[in-house]
């Protein structure tokens, strides 16, 4: 029979004398079992286990007194071995929860409560006919040897603490038989995989007890570590049960034969022992211990090809190797970035090599240059070397913004009918008013005609020049009446741009020309379109065209269509020399009898 | 006296620690450096010249080497300029496997193939070893190759500012 009295283990909190604390967890742990008078020789049995040096009896002597008043009684450790082999099969949960649940005073009453009267009796039924023997609970030998006799026992125990729904809560069973048998032909699966719910309920109920544990850990200032002690122990012996299935430290055995050293304690014993805060970091942090060391090996050779440290690339920089420049080039620009983040080694290493360090700018370069600015059309996504098929698919949701403009620039642009050539050049031609135009002979456009008059002085009259009389008619032929010619001497005094500056030329404006009463009909001789004085002083008119386009402003006759020649008769509309006239008629032209005879002469 | 003389000739190297290795003429001509001196030496020298001393080189790095060579002694090797110039990432799957090795041995290798000079065997080694490092974020290669990070506080500041936007993802 379990008593309140019986099952909380109280323990004071005593720093200097059983505490020890695990190098890795940084956790209290220590396993402290001591029983009341009638338990003496299993509890110096367990003492012999843990603590066989005589400072550590010497330090239990106080612990057992004070232990004494607490009074564990037998029952509570044959509880903890009972459960020892329920882990076996059930797992750590399972021992955990029903220690708390125990143990702790307000958590066993609040837990029996909830049970029914039928339960609690099958319970006290069982923990009377497992009997605590203190020797079982020292040799792992024996527990195992006595593991299967108790297994039945305990899966029992289990299915009555968990499944309440199929055995535990026996109405199904007893009260309908049918549907019993039912469930039992629909779920086969549950009834097989019993084990694995109860350990899915053991969670729960594992978790509940943690959670009280832990509660008491941080409230109360006397440490009630019993069932945190104690399911550490637990842990501990569990686990060469399931040797079987898991590998344990190679020492483990030799916890029961040797005597422990202190800092074996520490190590050894603790040093996997965790604050059970679940089933799962339990069986990890077990597993981690055992299983890691083997897959990182694995995953070392892998990966690092066998080796962990070995900074091949540093070596081979300080041997000034060329193979650095080489794995530098096989990189792509994201690892060499990369990489030179790495160490300051590395990064002088790649700061060395002029190619790579310009790669890796340039990467820079271009990662921002992507990254700033993302907005269409700016200047940097115009930089950007290709314009993805995403983009154009982005404008699409313009098109109709796009459409509209476009009709609103084409209403703005309204060209004006369409015309032939003809007329759009002679619009050209007509479109300066109050100015005669002429085609440019070299480029085709519209020139202005300027008119100049020439003075002629009388002294040059007398010697050079007698008198010129010419007729322009409308279309612009000349009809030449010509009875004397400047003279050469004279003409080639006048230069282009000498001659608006000479006194002896004065330009005219075109309203003043076109103000004569004669413009209109004909150019006549300069005598006649002048008046008074006029008359006197200017003795003829140039008219000479001015080319209007930038690239060409030609100059030119009127007359000839020659370069502009202001003192010069026109070239080509001189009549011939005499002697020339002559020369001409006596050698005979082209299909005249004299050429057809010396042709023939020729011939043969 | 041809029909007796073989037409690959025998040519033995000796290691750095006395190891001496046997190998056709033809593969080992696939080393730069000793073809260089068999040229130097002449016509007939070959067979009158002893066992070739390699002395930056072991005696394990010397049997991968020859191992290498006496697998790869009928393909065309390419020239350091080829070389220089290759981009494809098409390896010959017996190379591929050739190079799982460890990184000391590969080391070694890398060591080897640049003093003997076969730039393919080079160029191979540490296309390994770009590969391991590819990919790989700077901790990871930290700790690939135990390096200690060295940065200060500044410095790191300095280098995170450098590289925000290659950072910003």
């Amino acid at each position: 029979m379990f008593s309140a009295s019986t099952k909380r283990l109280k323990l004071t909190k005593e720093k200097n004398e059983y505490s020890s604390v695990d190098a890795e967890s940084g956790f209290h742990s220590e396993i402290d079992f001591s029983s009341s008078a009638t338990t003496t020789s299993k509890s110096t049995s367990i003492d012999n286990v843990f603590h066989k040096s005589p400072e550590k009896r010497m330090v239990l002597a106080p612990r057992r007194a004070s232990l004494n008043q607490n009074s564990l009684s037998s029952s509570d450790v044959h509880h903890f071995q009972q459960h020892q082999t329920s882990s076996s099969t059930s797992g750590y949960s399972s021992l955990l929860s029903s220690f708390s649940s125990n143990l702790t005073g307000s958590t066993s009453v609040s837990s029996r409560q909830s049970r029914t009267p039928k339960k609690r009796k099958l319970e006290i039924s069982e923990s009377d006919e497992n009997v605590y023997n203190a020797k079982e609970f020292i040799s792992p030998s024996k527990i195992r040897k006595k593991d299967d006799k108790k297994s039945a026992k305990l899966v029992l125990k289990e299915k009555s603490c968990s499944e309440n729904v199929i055995l535990s809560s026996t109405p199904i069973r007893s009260t309908n038989n049918e549907k019993w048998q039912k469930f039992h032909s629909f779920h086969p699966e549950r009834i097989k995989d019993f084990g694995k719910s109860f350990d899915d309920d053991d969670e729960t109920n594992n978790k509940i007890a943690n959670f009280e544990t832990s509660q008491k850990l941080s409230d109360d200032n006397s440490l009630d570590i019993s069932s945190f002690n104690l399911s550490n122990a637990s842990f501990n012996l569990t686990s060469s049960l399931q040797q079987q299935q898991h590998d344990i430290p190679a020492n483990f055995h030799n916890l029961w034969t040797d005597e422990i050293k202190p800092q074996e304690t520490k190590h050894s014993i603790v040093q996997s022992i965790k604050p059970c805060e679940s089933q799962g970091s339990l069986q990890s942090s077990f597993s981690q211990s055992t299983v890691s060391s083997t897959t990182t090996s694995e995953r070392k050779k892998k990966f690092f090809n066998g080796r962990t440290t070995f900074d091949i690339l540093g070596r081979l920089y300080a041997n000034h190797d060329i193979a650095v420049e080489n794995i530098l080039n096989h990189l792509n620009d994201e690892s060499l970035l990369s990489l030179s983040h790495v160490s300051k080694q590395y990064r002088k290493m790649i700061q060395s090599n002029k190619s790579i360090e310009i790669r890796r700018q340039n990467y820079l370069k271009a990662t921002k240059s992507i990254k700033e600015n993302k907005l269409p059309g700016s200047s940097s996504e115009k930089l950007s070397a290709t314009r993805t098929t995403y983009d154009k698919k982005k404008r699409k949701a313009f098109t109709d913004f796009n459409k509209n403009e476009n009709q609103m620039t084409l209403r703005r642009k309204q060209s004006p009918a369409p015309h032939s050539p003809s007329t759009q050049m002679h619009k050209k031609f007509q479109s300066q008013q109050n100015k005669v135009c002429k085609k440019c002979p070299r480029c085709c456009r519209p020139a202005t005609i300027k008119k100049v008059k020439i003075r002629n002085s009388p002294r040059k009259k007398k010697n050079n020049i007698l008198s010129i009389s010419t007729s322009i008619s409308t279309t612009g032929r000349v009809q030449k009446r010509t009875k004397t010619f400047l003279s050469k001497t004279t003409i080639d005094t006048f230069h282009d741009s000498s001659l608006r500056s000479s006194p002896l030329f004065v330009s005219l404006a075109d309203d003043e020309l076109s103000r004569s009463p004669n413009r209109s009909s004909s150019c006549e001789s300069p005598n006649s379109s002048l008046s008074g004085d006029d008359i006197n002083n200017f003795d003829e008119i140039y008219e000479y065209g001015v080319c209007e386009s930038n690239g060409c402003s030609y100059k030119f006759c009127v007359k000839c269509n020659c370069k502009y020649h202001p003192r010069r008769q026109c070239a080509d509309l001189s009549p011939p020399s005499p002697n020339r006239y002559f020369k001409f008629n006596e050698s005979g032209g082209a299909c005249t009898r004299a050429s057809n005879k010396s042709l023939r002469r020729l011939a043969y | 006296m041809d029909i007796d003389r073989p037409s690959d000739p025998q040519v033995s190297v000796v290691s750095s620690d006395g190891t001496m290795f046997h190998t056709t003429l033809k593969s080992i001509l696939l080393s730069g450096t000793i073809k260089d001196m068999i040229e130097h030496i002449g016509e007939g020298g070959v067979e009158n010249m002893g066992a070739i001393p390699l002395q930056n080189v072991d005696s394990k790095t010397l049997e991968i080497v020859i191992k290498w060579i006496e697998h790869h002694k009928d393909n065309i090797q390419p020239t350091s300029e080829e070389i220089k110039d290759k981009t494809a990432d098409f390896i010959d799957p017996w190379d591929e496997n050739f190079l799982e090795m460890d990184l000391d041995k590969l080391y070694n290798l890398i060591t080897a193939a640049n003093y003997l000079n076969i730039p393919q065997l080079l160029w191979l080694s540490t296309r390994k070893i770009a590969m391991l490092i590819k990919n790989r974020t700077p901790q990871e290669i930290r700790s690939l190759f135990n390096i200690e990070d060295d940065w200060t506080p500044q410095e790191i500041e300095a280098v995170q500012k450098e590289n925000q936007w290659c950072e910003e993802k």
